[in-house]
């Protein structure tokens, strides 16, 4: 396998200091996430279609400000879980694109070293607990992160993503009521696409707003506009705010739509093309730059700049997985199912 | 030496840890006010408080889950679910995430978490309470599953657990938290993957776990009388399995007899016997026996719950089929 | 330096072979390319020879021992090396010399079949390989009869018994032969020795025709395999035609004259005709498989070769290409070496068809089973004189009877008849064949 070339760390963008309002270079980097999310988003559909990729993969496209917006507003010391649909969640804490490609690619050079792929992008030294492939998985992971953070007395919060269809799973409620009752410091962020698979939000859900059943596990639900970044963020550091002072967890739903099906062959024939233009006016990048320019914060021409750099990234980062890196070596199949211990020809041995 | 019982012995050793390293905590269902449904906690709340022995709701998804996210993030959690029946609630967090987390991601984190549990029929309280799972959880890759009998074993493999840093399946036996035994007052740790030799002998192996390996050595005094020679293998861990020592003495004695709580369908010990067949084929002088629990859920019934498990007499009667006694 | 010899690979499908003897005794220097030892397969006798050059250290497996494919068997070096201990484990680690008291007959492979199975552990196996016993000499007293190793265990103390018992060679064989137990016979020879009328006194009455049971060799078994294999699974049909070879006998004898170029014999032309007709008919050289049938590239016939404990089939490869004269070499080094038991297994294997030939008994027809594998075998009768309605009027031919048995899965009737014509009238058109 060849070396890895030296990548650089990207940062997840500073925030401001607390209560101050977000500088010029603050709100551009929200806007370059967000474009890299969906410049990302967009490849991956391309190489599924020409069958570079392989697998499954779940496209974030559309949701792009719940991430960013939220991720903002965490920092170094904090932890988020993420879902199936997570890359927009990795992109946001600041992973790299080059070895999030080549995870999804299946090679050597991925996060994961291609054992997990698409639904599984973790990067945990850098507080990205990882994704699951199980819908709601993650959900008590999070509070368990949440638990750590309270017996080792940090003031870490977790941020756990999931979306519609885990608010409905058993675990989501076994969770958010430990939480609410030893006050677990996790914001909860459930991202309402209004579908799971292909039944609709409101077909499987009792409630029509998921924020609601926050009053069932004594914490506050809040509502937000998932398709504004700055609405989203300003939700989560408010949250923020409450657990890192022991006030416990929230509950965030975020209103908003993916634009793709639910992964590749889904030819969503369950929404109406008038639902999705709707949202498509909708679009996150879209009201942000518009805001961008209609405040002064960004030209035109500028935020063309910035797009045509994500390009150039997106376009590295397809060479870099798809060209340059290996296929991890079929001999090491066996590395790291347990710690200290391998397949041997009787049984597991020790290393 | 002092003796102990099982259950004191599971105690000292969560104390013992919980002072030597502060990352260990304790949380499950009952297990802090009240000490455990079988005791095995008492006390613990009292000397390390609830923060650090936590008493949860009935949720076994989160009590599994929480207790991934926790080890994930560098805890050393040591969960309870009350009954393995109830391992059903908690498998999707055990055995997918904890399980897989590490190896999905790259190798690059760890679960150093232990599930405590306990199974095993001789209650009378029926199909939920009393199962023998281990099967279930030796079949999913990532996880250890240890299973030991004795008061000095429990205590011994209840430590080395919580200091490895793999997922663990710790599953105790309701019917053994009683059992008194020799257990050093010094700090000992037995090693995960290491089978006890309880008794030697050359003419038949039989080879248990858990409650079973009672009635093993209850079964070689009963064979020694009719001129049979028993060596008897108490297995202790599960995955890691020490088949070498299965193997060695089935390449003395050339007969096998397998005894497990867990139901005759894909027990656990068909994969023992799997490896006999295949590491010593040649060495087999007669088919390898299994006493199991009957296919069927355990009953309530004491007549009918003794008839579902295996006993003394079966395995007795196991001993004497392989050598053409029968 | 230390090297170790181990029993080669001898081809696709063989997997064991007995020391048949050993040219080289422990303390011999050796050469490369010297022949260490010969052993046999089911099928032939080969040589092992060394590659290295030095000191023939150790015997590691004695003769009549049988030894799977790769197993150790020599080791050879400088002289007064010392061999290092793990290859003398690993040596010893497979099944070890016989006792001492070897049974005179070779060790036979332990799944003997004599009809019907022998059940037995394969802990009862392994022990009667180590100590060479016969487990079907043995009663077994497992469960349904089976054969344990106490049994075998048993048996091989009692051979031991038996051999330390004084007694004269021929005393201790006829014992044998009868199953006497030697210890129990009172011996009047120099020595208290037992003798073979000490023997002979000791034997009951003699029953009528006492059973004889002689071991089967490994030709005998894989002669009893394949035959009933294909009886079992193979539909077989069969058909006749009568060639007149007045001609071919004609053209024979001309060339015989011709001195070493013309030394044909009868089976080349036969060999001949047969790949003339193989090459008309690709149906006919097909092979049955479950996934379907497969045409076979080349033309492969082989023809019986008669040898004192059975027969032996070698084959010669593509004879729809080749020229009579090459046919007619090869065919005579092939018989010659299947006769001394020197062909490799290439040479006896990937046939399409036999061709048998009883004639020379005196047989007029006969019908001969199918080999498996092969989808139709020839059988030649004896070349008669015989009227023939023939041109209008009855002349006196020479007629020899062919019989062609065909698995049924490849070939159907019409392609079976006609196939078989083809080769008649190729051995009756003879100048064909001589191209």
């Amino acid at each position: 396998m060849g070396k890895v070339k030296e990548v650089k760390k990207r940062k997840r963008p500073k925030p401001p200091p607390s209560g101050g309002k977000p500088s010029k270079e603050f709100k551009i980097g929200l806007l370059r996430r967000m474009m890299e999310i969906r410049a990302f988003e967009d490849k991956v559909f391309e190489l599924l279609a020409r069958d570079i990729l392989k697998g499954a993969s779940h496209v974030y496209a559309g949701q792009e400000a719940v991430a960013v917006g939220a991720c903002s507003a965490i920092s170094q010391k904090d932890y988020i879980t993420s879902t199936h649909r997570g890359h927009g969640h990795s992109v946001a804490m600041g992973c790299d694109l080059k070895l999030m490609m080549a995870e999804l690619c299946g090679k050597a050079t991925g996060y994961c070293k291609g054992r997990g792929g698409s639904m599984h992008i973790a990067d945990v030294r850098n507080r990205n607990l990882g994704a699951t492939g199980i819908v709601g998985g993650n959900i008590p992971v999070a509070t368990g992160a949440g638990l750590a953070a309270q017996l080792k007395g940090e003031d870490s919060v977790v941020l756990c993503f999931f979306g519609d269809g885990a608010a409905n799973e058993g675990a989501f409620h076994e969770s958010l009521n430990m939480a609410g009752r030893w006050k677990l410091p996790v914001i909860y962020i459930c991202e309402n696409n209004l579908y799971g698979m292909s039944v609709a939000f409101e077909k499987a859900c009792a409630v029509s707003d998921i924020a609601g059943r926050a009053r069932g596990y004594a914490m506050p639900g809040v509502c937000v506009d998932g398709q504004r970044v700055l609405e989203v963020r300003q939700a989560v550091l408010e949250a923020v705010g409450r657990a890192r002072k022991g006030e416990g967890p929230t509950l965030i739903e975020a209103k908003t739509y993916r634009y793709r099906g639910h992964s590749r062959s889904d030819p969503r024939a369950y929404r109406t093309r008038e639902e999705e233009q709707y949202w498509h006016d909708r679009d996150p990048i879209k009201l942000f730059s518009e805001d961008l320019v209609k405040e002064g914060t960004m030209t035109l021409e500028e935020i063309t700049a910035v797009q045509a750099e994500v390009d150039a990234e997106i376009a590295e980062a397809e060479r870099f997985a798809v060209d340059e890196s290996p296929y991890p070596d079929p001999s090491e199949v066996m590395q790291d199912v347990y710690v200290g211990w391998i397949e041997g020809e009787r049984g597991l041995v020790r290393l | 030496m002092p003796v102990i019982t099982y259950r004191e012995a599971i105690r000292d050793a969560l104390a013992e840890e919980m002072r030597r390293d502060p990352r260990v905590f304790v949380m499950g269902e009952d297990v802090a006010i009240y000490g455990g449904a079988y005791q095995a906690t008492k006390g613990l709340w009292e000397e390390f408080g609830e923060s650090r022995v936590r008493d949860t709701a009935i949720s076994e998804e989160v009590i599994a889950g929480a207790a991934t996210g926790a080890a994930m993030c560098g805890m050393r959690p040591v969960a309870e679910i009350m009954y393995v029946d109830f391992m059903t609630l908690a498998m999707d967090q055990f055995v997918n995430q904890a399980a897989k987390n590490r190896y999905m991601f790259g190798g690059k984190t760890t679960v150093p978490m232990v599930l405590r549990t306990e199974g095993g029929a001789g209650r009378c309280i029926a199909a939920h309470h009393s199962q023998s799972l281990e099967a279930w959880f030796v079949h999913s890759p990532g996880v250890f599953v240890v299973m030991p009998s004795t008061p000095y074993d429990v205590k011994g493999l209840l430590k080395t657990s919580i200091r490895d840093d793999n997922p663990v399946l710790f599953i105790e036996h309701k019917m053994l938290y009683g059992e008194k035994g020799e257990v050093p007052a010094e700090e000992y740790l037995i090693p995960l993957g290491e089978a006890a030799v309880r008794r030697q002998g050359a003419d038949v192996t039989i080879a248990s776990y858990s409650r079973m390996a009672f009635r093993a050595n209850e079964a070689a005094d009963l064979l020694a009388k009719e001129g049979i020679e028993a060596e008897v293998i108490d297995l202790r861990c599960l995955q890691p399995l020490d088949i070498d020592a299965v193997l060695e003495s089935v390449k003395k004695t050339g007969r096998l007899v397998l005894a497990s709580e867990g139901y005759k369908n894909v027990n656990f010990v068909c994969e023992v016997a799997m490896r006999v067949q295949e590491h010593a084929f040649d060495w087999l002088d007669a088919p390898i026996e299994r006493v199991c629990a009957a296919n069927c859920p355990v009953p309530m019934s004491p007549v009918l719950e003794d008839e579902a498990i295996p006993s003394t007499e079966k395995i007795v009667q196991a001993a004497r089929r392989t050598l053409g006694k029968a | 330096m230390i090297q170790t010899v181990i029993l080669p690979k001898l081809g696709q499908t063989v997997e064991s072979a007995v020391i048949e003897k050993w040219h080289k005794a422990e303390g011999d220097p050796v050469a490369k390319g010297d022949v260490l030892c010969e052993i046999t397969t089911d099928k032939a006798t080969l040589e092992v020879e060394s590659y290295y050059r030095g000191t023939l250290l150790k015997i590691l497996a004695p003769e009549g021992r049988e030894l799977k494919i790769g197993a150790l068997i020599a080791v050879v070096g400088e002289r007064g090396e010392k061999i290092p201990a793990e290859i003398l484990a690993e040596a010893s680690a497979e099944p070890s010399a016989p006792a001492k008291a070897a049974p005179a007959a070779k060790a036979p492979p332990p799944a003997v079949r004599k009809g019907g199975r022998i059940v037995a552990s394969p802990r009862a196996h392994m022990r009667a390989r180590e100590s060479g016993v016969d487990l079907a000499a043995i009663v077994g007293t497992g469960p349904g009869g089976r054969i344990v190793e106490a049994d075998v265990l048993a048996a091989a103390e009692a051979a031991t018994a038996a051999s330390a018992v004084r007694a004269t060679p021929v005393a201790r064989r006829l014992a044998e032969r009868h199953g006497a137990d030697l210890g129990a016979i009172a011996g009047t020879g120099p020595g208290g020795k037992v003798t073979k009328e000490d023997v002979v006194r000791a034997a009951p009455a003699p029953a009528p025709g006492p059973a004889q049971v002689t071991p089967l060799t490994p030709m005998r078994r894989i002669i009893a395999e394949r035959t009933t294999f294909s009886k079992q699974t193979i539909p077989c049909w069969y058909v006749e035609v009568e060639a007149d070879v007045t001609d071919l006998v004609a053209l024979r004898n001309r060339l015989k004259t011709k001195g070493d170029a013309g030394n044909v014999t009868f089976n080349d032309f036969i060999l001949k005709a047969c790949g003339k007709a193989l090459a008309a008919f690709p149906l006919v050289n097909s092979r049955w498989t479950d996934a379907g049938i497969e045409r076979r590239g080349e033309a492969n016939v082989g023809f019986a070769v008669a040898l004192d404990e059975g027969l032996i089939v070698p084959v010669v490869r593509g004879v729809d290409r080749k020229p009579l004269g090459e046919i007619s070499r090869e065919a005579a080094d092939l018989t010659e070496r299947a006769r001394s038991k020197r062909l490799l297994p290439e040479e006896y294997q990937g046939g399409c068809m036999t061709v048998s030939n009883l004639g020379m008994f005196g047989i007029r027809r006969f019908i001969a089973v199918v080999n498996p594998g092969e989808s139709v075998i020839l059988a030649l009768g004896a070349i008669e004189d015989r009227p023939l309605v023939r041109m209008g009027g009855i002349q006196v031919r020479k007629m020899m009877s062919l019989v062609l048995s065909a698995d049924h899965r490849l070939v159907d009737g019409a392609v079976g008849a006609q196939f078989l014509v083809a080769i008649r009238d190729a051995l009756e058109a003879p100048k064909t064949l001589v191209e």
